[in-house]
């Protein structure tokens, strides 16, 4: 309401402008700026002439020029003096136009800003924060990172705050925060092998998969800090076999298995890896080398309960198809839904990002829709989103 | 809720752009003072409604609402305050609000200090104005809406494309839109003068002010993008030919050619024709300056996304706008009534040889920047026309400019003595030489180098040498002489500086050309680069931690004959949010020159690529834009600008009551 | 309205006033002219159409090193020679680790790697050696050869405009086409594969 009544008052403030001149009569017409010219540089003529700057016969040529430009312009300005506005005619001419002006200036805003205007797009965020007073309940996660972020604005140097974004932002597919994030916890709290272990994640997930050689400076840190730190072996792993170096990386991995404590949950990932290596095809990119996050089991499996190749292949004609669909037409929630999954089994975490941002777009008319993808988001597997 | 009614009073602004458009032009027409009187006031309105825009905008980006597209592309909340704040510009949406803000307001300044033109006059000025104005309103609220919504909000923005968050950014686009802009209010005189049918010395002296204004603004701007691009773009280059260094160099030139036209006019009331079309010209080359390379016609490395529908918008415009305004100049000029003969030996024929060389130069640009547009769509073959063809073709057209700008203004109007006038300037002719023979001695050749620096000081010298002349120093006592000076008009003061900057500029970019030391190799920290006499100690590299960004840092020990001097410290860096890399060149002036230091990549065996220039007397080439500007303000500041205004002349009756 | 001060002229010479009001028409035709050029030019300033000043040159004779420690299932995969041109078909991809669309390109070309009759050869462009074999082990790699370009002086030879970008080079060593910017699912059969049909029938 205090907004509608705002754009009124701009309105009537703006009306007060333009109508002024009709209700006050101003404006005097005025002219014979170009006499005071002429006069000025009559004057300037005759100064030149008395520093002696000019010979006088020029100042007399000149004079006379613009003497006569003074006389032509008196002329025509008893000629042409403006006529005094009265008279019926006048009067008429100006209540059209204060009419027309009034109209143009009230109306036409209004109707522009009906179809131009979006003054929805500002309630939703009204309506979320009173929804979330309402139920009492939690905050959602993204209102939780916006007080985080605007409390870190204020205290960069807060590292338990940087601590607490670094995974959330590694979930979100925010890899370049992430990596940000973990670098101002190394900064300001010292490194630990599981914080080098993050940032090198998070610096392989940013690079799609790829053990840069800053991400493997950080696995090398953290194992120079923690010998047995599993996720940075696994990753020097995965370096080993990404140069080429497959026997390495079948020590490494074998290594690992080896001396893996009997409850450990990531063997199965190791052995996955270790078979695809050993096994068929190797160089060609398959969803598990491409994994970007921890080892998950049960993605793993997956994979492994088919033949892989085919497996992958298959997986990725249908993605691919999907996402031209969707791209065709976005107004389908549970579409965008499956693709996000689809990217997240494939291990495409920055394309699943990308289409979580891509169906927020395709969805943003219908809020309704828009409501069921972001339940659906938080259904899925964290992994995929 | 505050982006809301930034868009609403662009909507309103519109609403009045329209009444100003119509209203005021009816009362010049029918002689109704109050009809007349309205344009004053929209203009006012204009501008504080534009004002209040871009203020909302100002708010979103400073408080970081990614809910706004803008922001969210063009913003991040790790930035420092100062990039917030200038990310507003630095893409398509902030920069047209910009430019309509400055539009804007250089309507309510015609509004409020045109009291001494004529009423009519300024109404349909006023009206041409808005309708400037308004179309632009339309064009930002139709495709370019700075305020439109995502819905949900991001949590983070995209950050502000690397190169671009500098403070090279946060002033030079302001100025070279003032620049533009500017000229908007010289075409709008233009416009009107051609509908009113009248046209006389009195309205080059109304426009003066106004194109002076202009080109001082568009001078810095062009200086200031000028040592940006010096200083980011790490090779040291300080003008590319590029399509968007052009589109600001043409209206330069041909504003330029118009504040030497107008004077013509003004003075003997001759080239009162040209002197509008050049009015209209000049502003329109701003408008295809600005537009072009967003239209999509042509693409640059300053090119902001294009998008099709924009681009036939934007082509709309400039064709109401330009083919308007030159239509109506093929129906209308004809029937303006010409002005006298002159003498070729002349003052006013000085200045037509200004005109005729600035212009061509003005032409050869345009021609070069268009050229391979118009081949591929004749011929489909593509080219692309670079620094050589410029270089050759612009020099011949300079060199007799400067060699005739000293002679100008020693020229008398109507009938000038070119002998009186050359024996006068015998002396800067004689420095001139004596700053080649000293060129020489110092560096050797090349000889069109040493030539170039002749005429620089030559420049330099007779710009001088007109102050001189004009005081009579060393003829007259000194005390005499300063009285001279004191007395002297500051629109003289203005062309010896505007005039002396031209020659400064000249001996940098001719110095800077000619014998710069490159030095460009792979180092490992410990090693030492000389350069032209000095020494360049790699002590070692190091990384560092900024804001949203990560750098590295190589340090360099400075020495000259062995004595230390100072610590450069170029680097690299690399901003998270785009995963893009930035070089920072170091920059260490010695006097005027200038070692520039910037980093390439580090190499696997462990050496970095490092680029070391020796750039003698570079700053001149800014230092001269500088002074240039100085010129222009001091031309602008001429009380005869502003004969016939009510208001000052009350002042100067209190102050001189003798006059 | 406008009619009424027309009638400004006081100089009666007909001939003259013609003449300078087709002077006065001079400056609309020309701008008229322009803005018809514009008109066409819209929208044909899409990146992708940048011109080379390159094609229909020779491929630029420059030999690169290769990446260091890049072995394929024959050993050592060899850096770029640049003789090896003449006498094939040669798809030439200038690429980088660092580079997003590179990433996303990257199984296409082991796809286009596939067909026999062509050569397809990198040129790694500003990159760390370690980073970029990770690239290459990660997709696979396509490359029969790749030529490291540290400094990105190659890239300033072949004239490229950023990564990534393709070239393919004839059999007679000339440049025949140049693609700015990914290969993607959309232009690898529209574009790609018949520019290479068309360089392969070239002879």
């Amino acid at each position: 309401m205090i907004f509608w009544l705002t754009l009124a008052a701009m309105t009537a403030i703006t009306l007060g402008f333009v109508a002024w001149p009709f209700v006050f009569q101003t404006g005097a017409a005025r002219s014979g700026g170009d006499l005071a010219i002429y006069r000025d540089q009559l004057e300037e003529i005759e100064r030149d002439r008395a520093a002696g700057l000019i010979a006088p016969e020029e100042s007399e040529a000149a004079r006379i020029e613009v003497s006569r430009r003074l006389l032509k312009a008196a002329g025509s300005e008893q000629k042409s003096a403006v006529k005094p506005a009265a008279g019926a005619e006048s009067g008429a001419r100006r209540g059209v136009a204060l009419g027309a002006t009034i109209a143009v200036v009230a109306l036409l805003p209004a109707g522009l800003y009906y179809t131009l205007g979006a003054p929805g797009a500002m309630l939703p965020k009204a309506a979320m924060a009173g929804g979330a007073d309402k139920a009492g309940g939690a905050p959602t996660l993204e209102d939780m990172i916006s007080q985080i972020e605007t409390h870190l604005r204020r205290k960069p140097d807060d590292a338990r705050s940087w601590e607490v974004l670094a995974p959330v932002y590694m979930r979100l597919g925010r890899y370049d925060d992430a990596i940000a994030s973990w670098r101002n916890v190394i900064r300001l709290s010292g490194d630990t092998a599981e914080r080098e272990e993050n940032l090198g994640e998070s610096l392989v997930a940013t690079a799609d998969g790829v053990v840069t050689a800053d991400a493997k400076a950080a696995f090398d840190k953290a194992l120079s800090l923690d010998k047995d730190a599993v996720a940075a072996r696994y990753y020097r792993g995965l370096a080993a076999m990404q140069d080429g170096r497959r026997d390495d990386a079948a020590r490494i991995w074998r290594d690992m298995l080896t001396s893996a404590p009997p409850e450990a949950t990531w063997t199965n990932t190791v052995r996955q890896s270790l078979d695809q290596l050993e096994g068929r095809t190797p160089e060609r990119p398959s969803a598990a080398t491409g994994a970007t996050s921890q080892p998950d089991a049960r993605q793993m499996q997956d994979v492994a309960n088919a033949p892989p190749d085919q497996q992958t292949e298959m997986v990725r004609g249908m993605v691919a198809r999907l996402a031209g669909k969707l791209k065709q037409n976005g107004d389908d929630p549970e579409g965008w839904l499956r693709l996000v999954r689809s990217y997240g089994v494939l291990g495409e975490r920055d394309k699943a990002a990308a289409a979580i941002a891509d169906a927020r777009k395709a969805l943003v008319a219908d809020s309704e829709k828009l409501r069921r993808f972001d339940e659906g988001l938080k259904t899925l597997d964290p992994q995929a989103n | 809720m505050i982006p809301e009614l930034g868009h609403y009073a662009l909507i309103l602004a519109l609403a009045v752009a329209i009444v100003q458009s119509i209203v005021p032009l009816v009362g010049a027409r029918t002689g109704d003072a109050v009809l007349m009187d309205v344009g004053t006031k929209t203009a006012f309105a204009q501008f504080l409604l534009i004002a209040f825009s871009f203020g909302a905008l100002t708010y979103a980006y400073a408080n970081s609402d990614f809910s706004l597209a803008t922001v969210f592309e063009n913003s991040h909340s790790m930035m420092p305050a100062i990039y917030k704040f200038t990310s507003l510009w630095g893409n398509h949406e902030g920069s047209m609000l910009l430019w309509v803000l400055i539009l804007a307001a250089f309507g309510a300044l015609v509004a409020a200090f045109g009291a001494n033109v004529p009423t009519s006059l300024k109404a349909t000025v006023l009206a041409v104005q808005s309708w400037i104005a308004g179309l632009f309103y339309l064009f930002i609220l139709l495709t370019s809406n700075p305020f439109a919504r995502l819905d949900p909000a991001p949590l983070q923005g995209r950050d502000l494309n690397p190169i671009l968050q500098d403070m090279g950014l946060a002033i030079h686009p302001p100025l070279l839109y003032v620049g533009y802009v500017g000229f908007s209010i010289s075409f709008s005189f233009a416009v009107a003068a051609l509908i009113e049918g009248r046209i006389d010395a009195a309205w080059a002296r109304w426009v003066r002010p106004w194109v002076l204004l202009a080109w001082i603004f568009l001078t810095l701007g062009i200086a200031m993008g000028s040592y940006w691009a010096y200083y980011t773009l790490g090779w040291g280059g300080w003008w590319f030919w590029d399509p968007v260094e052009n589109a600001s160099f043409m209206p330069w030139l041909a504003g330029t050619a118009l504040l030497h036209s107008a004077l013509v006019m003004e003075k003997r009331e001759a080239l009162k024709v040209w002197t509008i079309l050049l009015a209209i010209l000049t502003f329109s080359l701003s408008l295809i300056g600005t537009f072009i390379v967003r239209s999509g016609v042509l693409t640059s490395v300053h090119a902001f996304a294009s998008d099709p529908a924009r681009g036939v918008f934007i082509l709309v415009i400039l064709f109401l706008l330009i083919g308007g305004a030159l239509a109506l100049f093929a129906w209308r000029a004809p029937a303006l009534k010409q002005g006298g003969l002159f003498a070729p030996i002349s003052r006013e024929g000085a200045l037509v040889l200004n005109n005729l060389l600035l212009s061509t130069a003005c032409a050869t640009v345009f021609v070069g920047t268009l050229y391979p547009i118009a081949l591929e769509a004749t011929t489909g073959a593509k080219i692309s026309v670079g620094a050589p063809f410029f270089n050759s073709t612009f020099a011949p057209l300079f060199v007799p400019l400067l060699i005739a700008m000293p002679f100008g203004p020693l020229l008398s109007w109507k009938r000038g003595d070119l002998r009186a006038a050359a024996q006068r300037l015998t002396a800067a002719f004689v420095i001139g030489v004596a700053g080649l023979i000293a060129a020489f001695a110092i560096e050797g050749k090349p000889v069109v180098a040493l030539c170039a620096v002749g005429l620089a000081f030559f420049v330099i010298a007779g710009s001088v040498f007109e102050l001189i002349e004009r005081t009579g120093l060393f003829r007259a006592s000194f005390s005499i002489a300063a009285r001279r000076a004191a007395g002297l008009p500051r629109s003289v003061w203005g062309t010896v500086f505007g005039h002396l900057g031209l020659g400064v500029t000249l001996l940098g970019i001719v110095c800077e050309s000619a014998w710069s030391v490159e030095q460009i190799g792979a180092y490992k920290p410990g090693a030492t680069i000389p350069l032209a006499g000095y020494e360049l100690k790699f002590t070692g590299l190091s990384k560092r931690d900024g804001p949203n960004y990560q750098e590295q840092v190589a340090t360099f020990d400075v020495s000259e004959n062995g004595r230390s001097i100072g610590v450069m410290e170029p680097s690299k860096r690399t901003f998270a949010a785009r995963s893009m890399g930035v070089s920072q060149a170091a920059l260490m002036s010695r006097g005027a020159s200038q070692l520039y230091l910037s980093l390439g990549d580090v190499n696997p065996d462990s050496t970095t690529t490092v680029r070391a220039y020796y750039k003698p007397v570079v700053l001149l080439i800014w230092i001269g834009g500088l002074i240039m500007a100085l010129g222009g303000s001091l031309s602008l500041s001429d009380r005869r600008l502003r004969v016939g205004s009510p208001k000052l002349a009350r002042n100067r009756a209190a102050t001189q009551p003798a006059s | 309205m406008l009619v009424s001060v027309c009638a400004m002229s006081d100089t009666a010479d007909p001939q003259a006033t013609k003449r300078r009001s087709w002077l006065a028409i001079a400056p609309f035709a020309a701008f008229a002219a322009l803005a018809i050029l514009f008109l066409f030019r819209l929208g044909a300033g899409d990146p992708g159409k940048l011109p080379s000043a390159l094609i229909g040159r020779p491929a630029p004779l420059i030999s690169l090193p290769p990446i260091e420690g890049l072995t394929g299932p024959k050993g050592a995969v060899p850096g770029l020679d640049a003789a090896a041109f003449k006498g094939n078909v040669t798809i030439v991809n200038v690429f980088a680790s660092w580079c997003v669309p590179c990433h996303d390109e990257a199984p296409l070309f082991t796809q286009l790697a596939r067909d026999s009759r062509i050569r397809v050869v990198g040129i790694n462009y500003k990159d760390a050696a370690d980073n970029a074999r990770r690239f290459l082990g990660r997709y696979g790699n396509p490359y029969s050869a790749v030529g490291v370009d540290a400094s990105g002086r190659a890239a300033i030879e072949w004239g490229v405009y950023g990564v990534p970008e393709t070239f393919i080079v004839g059999r007679d060593g000339l440049i025949a086409f140049k693609l700015v910017g990914p290969l993607t699912e959309d232009n690898i059969d529209s574009i790609m594969r018949v520019e290479i049909d068309r360089a392969l029938k070239k002879g």
